[in-house]
Parts: structure tokens; sequence; C-alpha cells
């Protein structure tokens, strides 16, 4: 008796294992829509007194919402606005990143207080370390990478070989596949991706409207805000807050 | 470029974190490649991989397989590509190293290649790349098992344990290291899937404590039908904890739920070197079963070992015998004379209904202590000083019973109620022979006294708790219910029986002898209501009331022997006291995930009625009192923690303090009470900060504490011409007592050595009243020490300094500020020899300075033990114990009181050899191990 439950667990399993073994393979991609969700710890990112009196235990996590649209080439990740956003909106930032892999560059539109400063710049090039840590996100088992930006923040980022672009949420890419988790190392700032849906991008959306404004590099807006602001606290957060992903 | 044969002998598990194994992995592969790279072709800058790769079969050829190189030194990135639709990759880009080549496709599992780089050898190609089913691993346990192994049901991992051999006698532990996926460490730690465990339950319960090697090596593999791996949130974590544990749930047959273990030991020196044989013995037994455990516990000594070892305490669950602390498990109180000690008793609990425990314990104690003690004590008045040489020659025997019971259920989902009744039944009898001699200024003696006390005493007592904790749909709104009731009633009958030589060298003598009864009795209750209510997540509001009713009775009756059992008025009395208090606290708190402010205030009313019923004479007292509190934590990380914490309280005097009678016990000292007497009230300030880095485990603690207190109680004494007293408590304000101290531990050479310097500073400045003057004394003190820890595999020392330095001065004589310092020195050793040997040595050597003729004595201590574990569990040990090997052991005690210096010298136990056997058994027949882990 015993056996035979035995025996046809067995074939159970192993014909488990099979269906496991036929159905994975194979599932790359290349294209698609993938919506993340940010959550922020504003008690975590705004620490002083005067802050702490607006945010409390109940909204303390700010949710906003993103979308990263990609081809074999071409990415574009950028904010879903929400209307009923309300008076937190300012705490968290809203950026656009315009990503071209063949010609290795990107274009950046960043949200200060509701104005936008316009960036064109090379990809950037980050030391990842790889670890053996692995979580599967809506779907896709990613592994985890950690790059250390300074000595004080690390950041760590979840991607899936079995998207192939090598991009991921606020300009993160250079991972062996598509970041669908990102997030500082005390958790006070977390992207994961809730939806990933293969539809291809329509052009338009990867192309951006860069209007008539002037379009910095890099090093020449960060000169410039260092220059202007860098002196003051609120320049010095500021500051913070623009460069924390780039 | 030359092409080599698939590196399939290359291949490991990989694990990018580099540790130091990986690290020696790596230099016995490097001469082994070197070879095996030498001669390469080509030259280059920078590395170039190369090759093919195919499914299982090695058939089908798989593209888009990602394909990337990892740094074995730091675990970075190095580059990345994946393979055409030919299956075929090439990764180049980065410059030769020693690195980890990472091959990764969907639904198969990843593989790996060590590849060791360098310039000459930077081109390699490997053409087979065949890919490894994911499930493989699990159909290997499967057919050993031929049963359904593992499995997932929901989020719990489950392990079937007859699916796994073991040997016959295996314990869990032996069973947990079957397991795929879960590793033992050698201190019995547990990891799953390389991750830590952090709970071992049995049953769903925990066993015995926290110690999960209790569990894991107590109960038999057998038994044991599942073991299950999930996660649970962590109870009461704070926000930023890292909020789930990995809990491990050993499912027990039914036949498995019971078992033993224990621990029989004998040691005797055989009266071998004194004429009295010394002896310890000791026996502990613990049976249980699914739902009832029973402890049953001896021990008997005329040793300094009176108690159990916390460790064993804490094994056999033996909750009422704890003493001492895990971190000082010496348990030989430092008893003042030679003991004789026996304790006995059982411990019960059991599982009555789905949440009901109920625990049942009865304990005898019976104790003897003789001890003789000299002191010399130097009395310091305004106009006058003179000193007393004393000898007390004491004998005492006491008994005793104690029965606790406790019983804890929940009435609902959110009430619980909890009853905790005990009961104590103590006899005691004395008898101490006190000499006195009185010498005056010009060390003439002046008066010799011969005291004689004896007493029997009995009394009974007990002390019972009722609480009620009703919680609510809300978190964290909470109601509770406390209700006290304590009683005693003693009764004392003693006899006092005194010479007195007055007027040396001529001869006056006064022959005292009289009995006296002593009858008292108290009832005190008291109940308290406390509320608790979440205002916000982060503010807490909580309302509490007392109400405190005693009720104290105190009847002495004295009468002469010498004169026909006449009642003696004056020491006669019959004295009633009745408080009553009222108490309102409120205490609202604010905590976030750093920070906890707590500020509260309370107000009370004491009324207290002290009746003098020989006299009718009534004093009443109505005393109202505000009695703030404030606490701040500041907690930055899981490690560090800040903690400032100011409170009020007030004490009230006992009855002895109260009655208006004196206390002829000592006859040269008499007390008497002070019915006027009001409660105390004592502003205390605690400042605490420490530190702990888990990393490089150095740590700092460091702290201040002050207390200040009005209406303290102080001693008011008179002298008469001989040096006699009579002594009175009286209330005097703006008492002190500080103190400030740190310490550190700081490890090198991975946690091999470890150096703990502290520092202690004390001040105090109290009142008291010679001959109805005010006198001041302010003590202050210094102390420092060092302490070295060595911890290698076998060898365990610890050497240790402290230096300390006292400085007492008083306003009212200037005789008596003399500084006294005392230094010590001890180290300790225990070494692991082979074949179950092992040695510990102990050593203490304390110099004092400052102190009278005679007691100013160094004092050398050194302790051995050398043992052998026999059979192969080592549960049998034969040991020698070398007691105080130098017979140097005293007990010296120097005490400043105001006016008074007085050097104590107390006979204690000094040296003794014992041969010690010691045998620890379970119903598994494997090694019984000692709790070794904290609190």
């Amino acid at each position: 008796m015993i056996t035979n439950i035995g025996a046809k667990s067995l074939l159970c399993i192993v014909g488990f294992s099979i269906t496991i073994c036929f159905s994975g393979i194979g599932q790359y991609h290349d294209y698609g829509k993938i919506t993340f969700e940010r959550k922020t710890n504003l008690l975590k990112r705004f620490q002083d007194s005067r802050m702490s009196k607006m945010i409390n235990e109940d909204n303390k996590i700010k949710i906003d919402k993103f979308e990263l649209l990609f081809n074999d080439t071409s990415s574009v990740f950028r904010p879903i606005q929400d209307i009923s956003e309300g008076r937190m909106g300012w705490m968290t930032t809203k950026n656009h990143y315009y990503q071209y892999l063949g010609e290795e560059s990107q274009f950046i539109i960043l949200g200060l207080f509701g104005q936008n400063i316009y960036i064109k710049d090379s990809l950037p090039q980050r030391q990842w370390k790889i670890t053996e840590s692995k979580r599967n996100i809506s779907g896709y088992d990613c592994r985890k990478a950690i790059y250390e930006k300074n000595d004080s923040t690390r950041i760590y980022a979840w991607y899936t070989p079995e998207l192939t672009p090598p991009i991921g949420p606020e300009g993160y890419c250079g991972l062996p596949g598509t970041i669908l988790g990102l997030a500082t190392e005390d958790g006070g700032i977390v992207y994961f991706a809730k939806s990933i849906q293969l539809v291809a991008p329509k052009n338009e959306d990867l192309t951006p409207d860069k209007g008539k404004n002037k379009v910095f590099t890099l090093v020449e807006l960060k000169a410039k805000i260092e220059k202007d602001y860098g002196n003051t606290p609120w320049g010095k957060r500021m500051f913070d807050d623009l460069f924390r992903w780039l | 470029m030359k092409q080599y044969c698939p590196l399939n002998y290359l291949k490991f598990h990989s694990s990018y974190q580099l540790t130091p194994k990986q690290n020696s992995m790596k230099s016995i592969f490097l001469p082994f490649l070197f070879i095996l790279f030498f001669g390469l072709n080509g030259f280059s800058q920078s590395m170039k991989i190369t090759g093919t790769v195919y499914d299982t079969a090695g058939v089908t050829i798989l593209d888009k397989a990602s394909i990337m190189a990892v740094r074995l030194k730091d675990s970075v990135l190095l580059g990345f590509t994946r393979t055409n639709e030919n299956g075929a990759f090439e990764l180049t880009g980065f410059a030769p190293d020693t690195f980890n080549l990472v091959i990764e496709y969907p639904g198969l599992d990843q593989k790996s290649y060590f590849i060791f780089g360098n310039s000459e050898n930077a081109e390699i190609d490997i053409p087979i790349v065949k890919m490894n089913p994911i499930s493989q691993q699990l159909e290997e346990v499967l057919i050993i098992a031929n049963k359904n192994a593992i499995y997932f049901i929901g989020d719990t991992l489950r392990y079937v344990a007859d699916s796994f051999n073991v040997a016959e006698n295996a314990v869990v532990e032996d069973l947990l290291k079957k397991l795929p996926g879960i590793k033992v460490e050698d201190d019995g730690s547990i990891t799953s899937q390389g991750q830590n465990i952090d709970q071992v339950l049995v049953d769903g319960d925990e066993f015995f404590g926290s110690d999960p090697t209790i569990a894991t090596r107590n109960l038999g593999a057998k038994g044991v039908e599942s073991v299950d791996v999930y996660e649970k949130d962590r109870e009461g974590a704070s926000i930023g904890d890292d909020d789930k544990i990995q809990v491990m749930d050993l499912k027990l047959k039914d036949e498995a739920k019971k078992g033993y273990f224990g621990k029989v030991t004998g040691a005797s020196d055989f009266a071998l070197f004194e004429d009295n044989a010394f002896y310890e013995g000791e026996f502990l037994y613990n049976n249980f079963n699914k739902k009832r455990k029973i402890s049953v516990f001896a021990l008997t000594s005329n040793t300094p070992k009176s108690n159990f070892g916390f460790g064993d305490a804490a094994k056999f669950g033996l909750d009422n015998e704890r003493s001492g602390s895990w971190w000082d498990q010496s348990n030989s109180a430092n008893t003042s004379g030679i003991p004789r000690t026996l304790k006995t008793g059982m411990y019960y609990s059991d599982k009555i209904g789905k949440t009901g425990k109920i625990n049942v314990n009865y304990s005898y104690y019976e104790s003897q202590l003789d001890a003789v003690s000299r002191s010399q004590s130097s009395y310091f008045l305004a106009d006058t000083s003179y000193r007393t040489l004393d000898s007390v020659d004491l004998k005492e025997k006491t008994k005793s019973h104690r029965i606790n019971l406790a019983y804890k259920t929940n009435l609902d989902s959110l009430t619980s109620i909890e009853i905790k009744p005990t009961f104590r039944f103590d006899a005691a009898t004395d008898s101490s022979s006190t000499r006195n001699n009185f010498f005056g200024q010009n060390n003439d003696q002046s008066l010799k006294t011969n005291i004689f006390n004896s007493n029997i005493s009995k009394g009974f007592s007990s002390s019972s708790e009722l609480r009620v904790i009703r919680k609510f749909k809300k978190p964290k709104r909470e109601l509770k219910a406390e209700y006290y009731l304590r009683t005693s009633d003693n009764e004392t009958e003693s006899s006092l029986e005194n010479t007195s030589n007055y007027d040396l060298p001529f001869i006056d003598t006064v022959i005292v002898e009289q009995d006296k009864t002593n009858e008292n009795q108290s009832l005190n209750q008291s109940g308290i209501l406390t509320y608790t209510e979440p205002i916000s997540k982060y503010i807490k509001l909580q309302v509490e009331y007392l109400y405190q009713n005693n009720k104290s009775t105190q009847e002495i009756f004295a009468k002469d022997r010498l004169n026909n059992n006449v009642p003696i008025d004056d020491l006669s009395n019959n004295f009633d006291n009745i408080r009553i208090q009222n108490r309102g606290t409120a205490i609202l708190s604010y905590k976030n995930f750093k920070h906890t402010f707590q500020a509260g205030i309370g107000y009370r009313n004491i009324m207290i009625d002290n009746t003098n019923l020989v006299t009718d004479s009534l004093i009443t007292q109505n005393i109202n009192n505000l009695l703030p509190q404030f606490r701040y934590q500041f907690k930055p990380s899981q490690g560090t923690r800040l903690n400032i914490r100011y409170n009020t309280k007030s004490d009230q005097p006992s009855i002895n303090n109260l009655q208006p009678v004196q206390d002829n016990t000592n006859p040269n000292a008499i007390q008497i009470g002070n019915p006027d007497l009001k409660p105390n009230y004592v502003h205390s300030l605690n400042i605490g900060f420490n530190t702990w880095k888990a990393l490089s485990g150095r740590y700092i603690w460091s702290g201040i504490r002050a207390t200040y207190t009005d209406n303290a109680f102080a001693n008011s004494t008179s002298y008469d011409d001989y040096g006699r007293t009579i002594s009175q408590t009286r209330n005097v304000d703006g008492n002190i007592f500080g103190t400030l101290f740190a310490g550190a531990g700081f490890p090198i050479l991975n946690r091999k050595i470890e150096f703990e310097p502290n520092v202690n500073a004390n001040y105090s400045k109290y009142t008291n009243f010679i001959n109805d003057v005010e006198n001041v004394t302010q003590n202050t003190s210094i102390s420092g020490g060092l302490g070295i820890q060595f911890n290698l595999d076998s060898l365990e020392i610890n050497i240790g300094n402290s230096y300390s330095y006292v400085n007492p001065v008083s306003s009212l004589s200037q005789f008596s500020n003399q500084p006294y310092s005392t230094q010590s020195y001890t180290a300790e050793g225990e070494w692991r020899i082979k074949r179950g040997f092992k040695i510990k040595v102990d050593a203490n050597y304390t110099i004092n300075k400052g102190r009278s003729n005679g007691f100013d004595q160094n004092i050398f201590v050194i302790n051995a033990e050398l043992s052998k574990a026999f059979l192969k569990t080592e549960n049998l040990i034969l040991a020698v114990n070398a007691n105080d090997i130098l017979n140097q052991n005293r007990n010296l005690l120097r005490q400043v009181n105001a006016n008074v210096i007085t050097d104590n010298l107390t006979t204690i136990i000094s040296r003794y050899f014992l041969l010690r056997l010691t045998y620890k058994f379970n119903n598994n027949n494997t090694k019984e191990d000692d709790y070794k882990h904290w609190g």
C-alpha cells in the first residue's frame, strides 16, 4: 500500500519536474511594459521634527506608480500621473529616463518642484556585486545584485535574466537582465514590478519631448547646483534627492 | 588557440560570497589550474571566453542563455553576454582575473565554472556546456526515500522524518544533519537553506526554554514524525526590524512525546584531611510527556555550595530555585560561616484544556550555619573616641516549606486570567554568644559584657496574585485588573542572659535574665486597575489606580526571670499600624522606531494610624505626594541604546522602626521605634548608554545612577559613658547617592583575545545624629580594572585586575576620615586536553590597605579542578576539586558608618578537597549537554 502511494507520488513528482523543465525553457523576452510601484518611507526620508508632524504611522508609506516601456534597443521609464496625489506630491521625486542601448546614451528629465531639468549623457557605468540571493518578483526569478554608491549608501537591485534588455527603474542598467526590484539598503525607497505585459512600445513613447529647453550634461548640472545651492542645508537635501539614483 | 575538453571536473556549486573556505579552495586549485592553462597560445590584455550551451541531453542548443563573469574576490560583475541563435557565446571586455563563470537558463539549474585567468592564459573555450535539470536534487532524495520525503504545504517546508535513515539512539540533531538544506553547527545552532533558524519548537511550543539544543539533543530522532520549517512574525518587532523569524517545528509521534533526563553528583573528601568529612550531593531528574513535565531535585552539602547552578536550574525548570545569574555560575554563595544545606522538592506542570497551564511546586529547605566572627569598631565622638573588640559565636538552624501554585488560562480570545498563590511555613532556632570589650581613649578597658541570646521562631506567610487581562478589538487597547493579598503571622520566643562588668578594674556586675515573646501579624491587600489606550500608532495613554490597605500589629511581652517573672513595662508593648493608600497615575508615551518618550505623574494620599494599644495613644498622619516620572529612549539601531529615566517613589517604615518600645536584644546597642516616622521620598535618575557591534564584537556600556532622598530613614544614636548606644530612626532630608560606571570590550584576532576595561566612581552623602548632633558623612570611591580574555580552541584564559579606593569624610570627627583601598588580581583558565581530560584553575589575590591592625590582610585563593569524562557519551565525569589550596580564604569587610569604623573578619570555609563523580543521563543514551545559553 505504502509502496503504491510512494510509487504514485514518485511518478507525480517526476512528471511535475518534467513539466517544469519543458514549460520553463525558452521564456525569454526583449520587449514589454512593466508597471512599478514605488514605496517611500517618508519617516526615513524626512527626519526633522517639522516634517514628522505631517507624517505619521498611517501615511508614512507613500506609493507612486511608474512604468518601464522597452524593446531590445530603447526604453523609457516614467511616472504614471496620479491626480489624487494631493499635498504629499512634492515629497517624492518623479523623473523620466530614456535609454538607448545601441548608442549607449540616455536622456533624463528630472522633476524639480514642478520644473523640469533636461540632461543628455552616456549610460552610467556602475560596478555591481552579484549575490546568490534570489526572489521571485511578479512571476520572474530574480537575482540580487548590490551597487555600493558610496561608503554609506548601498542599493539593491533584483534582475531577471528572462527579460533580456539590461535596463531598470530610475535609469538603473548594466545587469544581465531587466531590473524588477530596486531598493535603498535601509528599505526607505523600494521599487517593485507589479505587472509585466508583453506588449511592444510605440515609437513616440520612446522619444522625449525636449522642447527648446537647455540640455545639461550630468557634470554640468551637478556643478551648477553645487555652485548655486550647495552651501545651504536645503540645497544639500535637494542635491541628495536629485542625484539619489544617479 | 587550443580547445579543451569540457571542464566538467571544474564544476562547483558556486557561492559568490567569498568565505575563508573558498579562499583555501582557491589556493589548492591555483597551481593545478596554472598547469592546466600553461602554454595556452595567444596573448591579450582582455579575457575572452567562448563556448556553446546545450540542454540536459546535450543535443539541443540553447539561445539567449545568460553568461556572466563574477570576480571571486569581491563578487563584482566583470561582464555578461548571451548565447546567440547557435547557442554560442563570447564574453570579453575585462582584464584577466580569477572569476566564476555563471551560465543560467530559465527552468534549468545554473552552471558554474571557476576560471583562473592571467594575461598569458586569457582565452578559454568551453565547447560543450551541458545544463542540468533543476529538479535533479529533489529526484535523488525521492529515490532514496521512496516516499514524499520533502514537500511544501503552503509556505511550510516539511520533511517526513521516517524517510531519512538514522542510527539507533540517534537524537533529533542527528536527524537534522541528514535533512537536505539543513545544517547543524558544532554549537547546536541550525540553518535551513542558509538562513538561521531562530527558534526550535516541539509541537508548536518551546521546549524547556529558549535553548534549542535541549530539544535537539534530548529528543530521540525515532520519535519525530516530521520537521517543519516556516517563517513567522517576530513578536514585539518594532518598525524597521526584520519582522520575520525562521522557525523549526518538530512534530512528534504520539508515543514519542515522553522522555527523561537527569544528573547525579556526589563528592566528598572522605575525612582524609579534617575530622569531619566535607560532602556535596546533587540529584536532578526531569520526566516529560506531551503536556506534563515533572522535575524532582535534591541538594545537600556542607560546603559553600548551597544552590543549584544557574544552568541546571534553567534546564530542569526549577524556576523558584534560580539564584545567581548566568554570568556567575560559581554558585558558591559567600556564606558568613560554616554552612550545612539540604534542599529538596518537586515541580509539576501540566496543560489543561486548550490554553490552561498549571504549575505546582513544593520545596523544602533546611540549613544550618555556624559562624564565628570577630570585629573591631572605632567610635569617634566630638569630644572623645573609644573602641570595642567584639566576638560573636552564632549557631542558626532554619527549616522552610514552600508551596508555589500558578494557573493561567484564556477565558476567551481576548480575556486571560492568572492566579498565583504561594505559601510558606518557616521555623528557626538560633543561639548566639557575644563578648564585647569596651576600651576608652587611653586604651583602658571600661566594660566587659557577655550576652547569650536564643530565639525560637515559627511563622506562616502567604502571597497571592490574581490578574485578569482584557484585550479589545482595537489593537493595543488593554484593561488589566490585579489583586494582591499578603499575610504573615509570626511568633518568636526569645531569652536574653547578660552579664556586664562595669568600672573595670573594680568589678561591678549587673546580671540580666529576661524572656520575651513577640507576636506579629500583617494583612496587606492591594488592587490595581490599569487601562491602556492607543491614541495613535505612536501615542499611548496609560492610567492606573491603586488602592492599598495594610494592617499590621506587633505585641511584645517581656518578663524578668530573676524577679518572679514580673512583666517589664519598658520592654513590653502592643502596637497597631494601619495604612490606607490611594494612588492615581497617568502616563503618556510616544514611541516611534528610534525614540520613546514617556512622561507621567502620580498623585497619592496615605492615611496612617499608629495606635499604641498599651497607652491608648493614637498618632495619625495624612500624607499627600506628587510622584512625577519621565523616560526617554533613543535606539538608533538594534545594537545602540540610550536610556534616560527619572522617577520618584516613597517607601514606608517598617513596624519595627515605628513601635515605641526598646529592643534590647543587644543590651549594648538598644533600638527603639519612632511612631512619628514619615514615609520617605526618593528622586532617582538613571542614564545608561550601550552599544554593541555585532560584526566586530566590540561593545561599550556606561551609565549614571543617582538618588536624592528627603525624609530618609536615619539613625540617631546616643552614647553613654561606656560607649553603649541607644538608637532611634529619624527622618532627614538631602541624602545623596550617585554612581558612574563604564566598561567596554575590544576583541582582536578574530575574537581570540578580548580586552575588557571598566571604571566605576561612587559618591554618597548622608546624615545621622550622634548625641543629637548632626553628622554628615561623605564617601567617595573610585575603582577600575582591566580584564583580558584569551579564547583558543581548547584553552580559555581570563586574567583581570581591579583597584578600588574609598575615602570617607565625616563632619563631626576627623578621626574616621581614613581612606582604605583594595586591589585584586584574578586569573582563570580552562584547558580541554584530549581523551576527556580537562583542567580548570582560578586564582584571586587581594591586597587590603588602610585598615585596622590585623585587618590589613592580603588574601591569595587558588582553586583547581582536574576532570576526566568517561563513556562514549562523556556523561560520566570524575573530578578532583581543590578549593583554596593555600588555605587563605577570609571574609574581610570594612564598614564605615557615620562615626564608626568596623572591620569584620568571619571564619569561612577555606581549604578543602573533593573527589567528585557526576553522571548525566537521558532516555536516548546520548551526550547530555549543559545549559549554555544566556537568561
